[in-house]
């Protein structure tokens, strides 16, 4: 078999053909698209990112808000009610712990306004077992 | 054609870009189609990049600098879309571009926009054994006949890379054909 040879065989076509009028109406169609193209278009994923970017800010905003009223209000006073209960079951003070956290212009204020009935303070004494222990005191 | 620097202004310029670039799509739109066809070789797949290779060259023109020639920028960008969208298809079916390449050549027969005989198609199966750059090559000058100079420019070789890269690209396809 002979070598073949590229350059000394008629030349050969690539064979590549066209549809009909395919050239005439190629101009039309690429302008179509480039004005299509040249109309902004939003992207369905960019509009799905800035939903999420919205509810994220919002929930921010939401988780913000308690934030900045505890902060911006410091000086809130715990009720009176809430304090006592505080004290009577969340805490190991006793009476003598209380005690000693007095000083005399709170035993005063004490005496000022709690005005107790003698009836109540029979009862008290009677019903006390541990009269023995106030009395030596 | 005018002055290309006068061309590319008129492009630029909104009261005559339109005219001008019918002027351009009718000048390029045969040798860019047969510069894409020669690369993706089937029509549907061509007339595809060419548009899209069109719309970008209408996009990216304010930023064409002129360091190079229109001419050889389009083509630039005509054989970069082919080459992207060879690699986008080939992903897309799960085989490689060669293998692509390869089953696209054994449809060609049954294709109806290629007329071509035995010869043909022995000259387009040798070709697919090339290395891409080699394939190139080849089908700008044998087929589309530019110059070494052009091709230079558009590929961004060496003239001399060039003429030896199409001398062995030759000696393979002789090669292949004798063989086979």
């Amino acid at each position: 078999m002979n070598d073949f040879k590229l350059h000394n065989h008629p030349k050969i076509a690539s064979g590549f053909q066209t549809p009909d009028n395919y050239f005439e109406t190629l101009s039309a169609k690429i302008t179509h698209q480039i004005a299509v193209e040249e109309k902004p278009v939003v992207a369905l994923n960019k509009k799905i990112t800035t939903f999420w970017y919205a509810v994220a800010a919002v929930l921010v905003l939401a988780l913000m808000v308690p934030t900045i009223n505890y902060f911006n209000n410091p000086l809130r006073q715990v009720d009176e009610a809430t304090l006592e209960s505080y004290l009577s079951y969340q805490t190991n003070l006793n009476q003598y712990d209380l005690i000693n956290e007095l000083d005399m212009q709170d035993v005063n204020q004490l005496n000022k306004s709690i005005t107790l009935e003698d009836e109540a303070i029979e009862d008290v004494l009677i019903t006390n077992p541990n009269i023995e222990n106030y009395i030596s005191e | 054609m005018i002055d290309e620097k006068e061309f590319i202004q008129q492009l630029l310029n909104p009261k005559t870009q339109n005219v001008a670039f019918q002027k351009l799509l009718s000048e390029y739109q045969k040798p860019l189609y047969h510069h894409i066809r020669n690369i993706v070789l089937n029509h549907d797949d061509a007339d595809d990049v060419l548009q899209n290779t069109f719309v970008k060259v209408f996009q990216y023109l304010k930023n064409f600098k002129g360091e190079s020639k229109l001419f050889s920028w389009m083509y630039r960008i005509a054989t970069n879309e082919s080459l992207t969208f060879l690699n986008q298809k080939a992903k897309l079916s799960g085989i490689t571009s060669e293998e692509l390449q390869n089953k696209t050549i054994n449809n060609l027969q049954s294709d109806s926009y290629f007329d071509g005989n035995e010869i043909q198609i022995k000259l387009q199966k040798a070709i697919a054994t090339l290395p891409e750059k080699q394939q190139l090559v080849f089908k700008m000058k044998y087929f589309e006949e530019l110059k070494y100079e052009d091709i230079s420019e558009i590929l961004g070789t060496s003239v001399g890379a060039l003429k030896a890269s199409y001398h062995h690209a030759v000696k393979k396809i002789e090669t292949f054909i004798t063989s086979n």
